[in-house]
């Protein structure tokens, strides 16, 4: 009895989490690029207790444009003499909300649409994949430039922009994968057995749909991030003092000739941040579906 | 064939005018009173009615959307809020200053691209594959906006060898079109490196190698013409997306493009001018997937078989002529 329990244990089938984090681990690549995310989210979360909110924002006519590197200030002051390293550490904070909050919603959204196109079909599919047509034939930064322009700016505004925007391309993937998986014997003997609509997507369809939306989740969230970063370049991002890397590249702009600081730093830290969260989206791909490993 | 292009042509015009409703609708969500923001600081009721009937805004929704539709279809797309001049005049003249940098960028991209990605491909995990791999990560992660900005910094303050604006002599289209190649330029490789892989580890490629045929041969012909379709798709995916990305790039270096142009009427809230050249954006993504499936029909034996003298023969599954190939 107790013996066969300890097999039992033993070829116990790991989860595909499970498995996915074993292979996942293996990468050098993953650990890294794992930890600089982690230690952005920790940026993000604890921002308050690293440096008080007030750094970010308080106008220090005194210590204007400082250069990196001076006493009190490791990355220099801007314009109006606030703390760069503090509005880097807080912009953190704005970017890691726009990009997971906005990817999020604007995955979920699309994967309900996918699973309902794939599963009901029809005239609903039609009517789904026409509108998802008509809105992914304006580029998206133009529309997510047109909604923030008519909603003003602020952060739920512009990351309704970007879960709005990121709706039609996931819809399009997820639907091509979830059609695929809704074709299989084992759906198909789900339904011969009875199992409803609700049950057929949820325990059948969703869980073969995990790699997809969490690699191109992963894709969404460095776009996003980037995308809000234009935005706020192009003066529609964020109100006016919120610390966002986007508006501090534009800040910069005016003082690039004589003091590139303002401009590089910003920059840098955004394309590292997407740099690592899109080769973590990499490895997890790897992970997931050893079979595609090096081919993309 | 034929029947199949017509089709696609005949949808053209509704999903313009879907794509006009949404911004139209979109646009009005805003709370701000145009009509507001055009008076001057002292102004009489009549003032504000006569303005407001001369942009047609005393108007309910569906009527100014109506009577735009009408308008548009002539070319004529009002009149700018802020200028007070025809948009059709002001824009215009920018449809082929955008078109040929998309389009300048785009062959480029192709040029250097195509052969990049099948050489990694040949040469998989070898170090020129590895190098061109992470090279064409870092790349992707830039901002296009901010590499043009170093870009500037660099060859235009510093060394002062580029203009940093302006369109004047070619000199000053090199860097906005480098800044607009490189950031989509590692992905196109990588791409295209993919497709390449698919098709080369195939029998139909072992078969023709079996054969004794020339490497070269078997790269280029087997292999390259197999893998031709993604490749379309991606490089009409590209440059549609390229379109949209054109915006920051006409900003940072101040291109007298429609992107420059529809910032500007953003920046203003003047909604005459964001529609029409949204709606011009959206004409050159359409084009370019018109000329996709197109090109489509012509190089797919598949699909071109299903349209044969307009007679449906085996009817094979349309292969999804979307972008985002995974």
């Amino acid at each position: 009895m107790s013996k066969e329990k300890s097999i039992k244990k033993q070829y116990k089938k790991r989860g595909q989490m499970a498995e996915t984090w074993s292979r996942l681990k293996q990468q050098p690549l993953a650990v890294v690029s794992l930890i600089v995310v982690a230690f952005v989210l920790f940026l993000a979360i604890f921002a308050d207790l690293l440096v008080p909110y007030s750094a970010a924002i308080t106008q220090n006519g005194m210590e204007k444009l400082l250069p990196p590197f001076s006493p009190g200030h490791l990355l220099g002051t801007d314009n109006f003499g606030r703390d760069i390293l503090a509005r880097i550490i807080h912009g953190a904070r704005t970017a890691m909300e726009i990009g997971l909050i906005s990817a999020g919603l604007s995955i979920v959204v699309s994967t309900i649409l996918a699973c309902l196109c794939a599963t009901v079909g029809g005239w609903l599919d039609n009517i789904i994949m026409r509108i998802v047509d008509v809105i992914s034939c304006i580029p998206q930064l133009v529309l997510a430039l047109a909604i923030c322009s008519a909603l003003g700016n602020g952060i739920p505004q512009l990351v309704f922009a970007l879960f709005f925007t990121g709706i039609p391309m996931h819809t399009k993937m997820v639907r091509s994968v979830s059609l695929t998986v809704a074709n299989m014997d084992y759906v198909e003997s789900a339904r011969a057995l009875g199992g409803k609509k609700g049950y057929i997507i949820y325990r059948h369809i969703v869980p073969n749909l995990a790699s997809v939306i969490i690699i191109n989740g992963t894709a969404q969230v460095s776009m996003n991030i980037m995308m809000g970063a234009t935005l706020g370049f192009v003066g529609l991002g964020v109100k006016a003092p919120t610390p966002e890397w986007g508006t501090m590249l534009s800040e910069g702009m005016n003082y690039m000739l004589r003091n590139q600081h303002m401009v590089i730093i910003p920059g840098l830290v955004l394309a590292i941040v997407a740099l690592f969260i899109n080769s973590l989206g990499d490895c997890l791909r790897d992970a997931m579906d050893p079979q595609l490993k090096g081919r993309a | 064939m034929l029947k199949f292009v017509i089709k696609r042509i005949i949808m053209v015009p509704f999903l313009l005018l879907a794509i006009a409703a949404l911004i139209f609708f979109l646009l009005n969500l805003s709370e701000a009173d145009p009509v507001l923001m055009m008076m001057p600081a002292e102004y009489t009721q009549e003032d504000y009615d006569a303005m407001a009937e001369r942009f047609g805004l005393d108007k309910p929704l569906p009527e100014q959307f109506v009577n735009w539709v009408v308008d548009a279809v002539q070319l004529d797309f009002g009149t700018s809020y802020k200028s007070k001049a025809p948009v059709a005049d002001e824009i215009l003249f920018r449809v082929p200053i955008s078109l040929q940098l998309a389009v300048v960028t785009t062959v480029i991209m192709i040029v250097v691209g195509v052969p990049l990605g099948v050489m990694c491909a040949v040469k998989q995990y070898s170090v020129f594959d590895q190098i061109v791999n992470v090279l064409s990560k870092f790349l992707a992660a830039i901002p296009g906006f901010w590499l043009g900005l170093m870009l500037i910094l660099v060859f235009s303050v510093k060394l002062r060898w580029l203009p940093s604006h302006g369109m004047e002599t070619w000199k000053s289209w090199v860097l906005p079109v480098f800044t607009f190649l490189l950031p989509y330029l590692g992905n196109y490789v990588r791409q295209v490196r993919s497709a390449m892989l698919d098709c080369i580890r195939q029998d139909y490629v072992r078969t023709s190698r079996a054969k004794g045929k020339k490497e070269w041969k078997v790269v280029f012909i087997d292999t390259l013409k197999n893998a031709l379709l993604p490749i379309i798709t991606l490089t009409g995916g590209t440059f549609a997306t390229m379109i949209g990305g054109a915006v920051m790039i006409e900003q940072v270096f101040a291109f007298p493009g429609i992107g420059l142009k529809v910032l500007e009427g953003i920046n203003n809230r003047d909604m005459p001018v964001i529609l029409a050249c949204s709606i011009i954006l959206a004409i050159f993504t359409i084009g370019a997937q018109l000329i996709i499936d197109i090109l489509y029909g012509f190089i797919d034996p598949r699909v071109r078989s299903t349209f044969v003298s307009g007679k449906k023969k085996n009817k094979v599954a349309k292969p999804a002529a979307e972008g985002g190939v995974q």
